[in-house]
Order: C-alpha cells, then structure tokens, then sequence
C-alpha cells in the first residue's frame, strides 16, 4: 500500500516537472528572444518593424475634395450628414478630382416583435463603418465605427455621428 | 505704415467677395435644369411628383447632357408588421431617403437631405415631398 502511494506520488512530482520545464521553454529569456533575432536564416516577411510612431495622425485640411464610394446608399446619406454638421471638406463624385475616399459599410435591423415587446421600442439597430484613405498615397488616415442599438432617425443617425467625428478629425478635436 | 494699412483694406474688401464667391459656387439657382438619376423602388417618380406638387422652381430634363445639376439618392420603405400593428396601433410604414444635389460642371456637391419618417403617413410621398421642401428653401435661401 505504501508503496503504491509513493509510486503515485513520484509519479505526479515527474508530470509537474515535466509541465513546468514546458511551460518554461515556450516563454524564453530576453537573451534567448536576442539571440532568434539575431539569427539570418530567419525568413525575410517575418522581419520585425517598428510601427510608426505617428500612426495615422495625418493631418486632413479643411476644404479637401473627398469622393464616397457606394455604400448600398448609404453614401447618400453620408453626404447630407456632412452637409447639414457643416464638415469642412468638400464632397465630390468622381474620384479623379478627390483628394480622399471614402469606403465602408452599413447595416440595419428593424425592430422585431420582441424588441417591441420587451423593450416598447420599433427604432432599428444600426451600425456602419467607414475608412478615409489619402487617395495620393493610399495611407487610411481615419475610420470609425458607429452602433447605434435605438437609432431614433435610422441611417440618417449613423451617418450624422459619422459625419460629427470627422469634423472633429480634423479640426483637430480628436 | 500706408502700405500696410491698403494691404489691410484689400484683404477687408476681398475677405467678403470670396465669401459670396463661395455661397455662388454652391447656390443653386431658379429655373436650373436638373437631371433625376434613377433611385431604389422607382424614388425618382415620386420625387418629380413631389417638385410639382411644392412648385419647386427646377426644370427636370430627361437628358443628363442638358442638366446643370444631377440629383442622385436612396429610399428604404418597410410596411408596418402585425407586431407594429397590434402593438404600436400603427399601421403606416416606416421610411427613409436621402438626396444629394450635384453641381455637374464642378462634380461637388452642393445639397443634400435625408429623411426619416417612422409612420409616414403618405409612404413614399411623405419622404418625397419633405426633398422637395427643403430644396425648394435652399433654392430660394439664394445661398
């Protein structure tokens, strides 16, 4: 009996140690981490690089020509919410005369018998994102995400919060 | 110290020009011609209804060649549910639209407009007709 219970217990000293000496070798020292730096047989994509320090601070001037690829129609309300928030660029609708694009997405769910329901709600669940590229260089210099789980004007809410936080981009607020 | 003070009334006199340059660049005058590219669920009609029914001075041209300015937009329309009906007591459909007004020597937009109408009364000629009164402010705003 005794010794059964020494073999287990041997036993379990042996896997603990085996565990431990693998949980040590998956993180190395930083002398270690140098050294797989260092070494040249390392494939070229797998070279690493710093990030800018600057990452998309670009500066967007007031009064830019910006062009709005098609959304599925949501472009068009993205275009009045720069409007009607007085966003100081100037949209465009050919590509060639702009000097940023914007691309994303929209998406929208109506209310259903259940949110009507629980909540006494029928405003819809609205979500859109949309990316500002230089169209010189092809840097992004600016996104947002917007959801909106009780858009009280749908689209036009989305688009205006869009609209809101790129005015504040670039006068410089964000 | 003259020089400066005539550089400093030049700028005084041309900082207004370049402003009312900018309001003309986007005014939309009376009497253009404006071409309705077509829209989601045939919106275009509605919208060409509506400009008459708001006497809204524009002359809609079939041609975009002929046109000074291009009207390009969206509309979504979803019908009342049972669930809206027996819960909300509406049955009136829910709309949205959007339009945006391109000035088509310069490709910059100089208007747009959405709307949202969660029990239009009319459907689409509620959406259509609240376009058409407010282009027809922003024609007559002169600006």
């Amino acid at each position: 009996m005794f010794h059964r219970i020494s073999r287990l217990l041997l036993f379990l000293t042996a896997l603990a140690a085996g565990t431990f000496a693998q949980t040590t070798q998956s993180s190395p020292t930083p002398a270690a981490s140098e050294q797989s730096a260092s070494k040249p047989d390392k494939p070229a994509d797998l070279i690493d690089k710093e990030p800018p320090a600057e990452l998309s601070k670009e500066k967007i001037p007031a009064g830019s020509k910006i062009y709005i690829a098609p959304l599925k129609g949501y472009e068009s309300f993205l275009t009045a919410a720069i409007i009607k928030k007085g966003t100081p660029v100037v949209v465009v609708n050919n590509q060639e005369i702009a000097d940023y694009e914007i691309t994303g997405v929209s998406e929208s769910h109506q209310a259903g018998w259940a949110k009507m329901i629980f909540l006494g709600s029928q405003q819809s669940n609205e979500q859109a994102s949309i990316v500002m590229t230089n169209l010189k260089t092809g840097v992004a210099v600016w996104g947002y995400n917007v959801n909106k789980t009780n858009s009280y004007k749908g689209k036009q809410s989305s688009s205006e919060a869009c609209a809101k936080h790129l005015k504040a981009r670039i006068e410089g607020r964000e | 110290m003259s020089g400066k003070t005539l550089s400093l009334l030049l700028l005084l006199m041309l900082a207004p020009v370049s402003g009312l340059a900018q309001d003309v660049a986007k005014a939309i005058p009376a009497g253009s011609k404006v071409f309705v590219n077509p829209m989601k669920d045939g919106f275009e009609k509605d919208l060409i209804t509506a400009f008459e029914a708001k006497k809204v001075p524009l002359e809609v041209v079939a041609e975009k060649e002929k046109a000074d300015f291009e009207i390009s937009g969206t509309s979504e329309s979803k019908k009342a549910g049972v669930a809206k009906v027996l819960i909300m007591g509406s049955w009136h459909s829910s709309e949205q639209a959007s339009i945006t007004v391109t000035n088509l020597k310069t490709g910059e937009a100089v208007w747009a407009y959405s709307v949202n109408k969660a029990n239009s009364a009319h459907g689409k000629r509620s959406t259509a007709e609240a376009c058409a009164k407010y282009l027809k402010k922003k024609i007559e705003s002169k600006k």
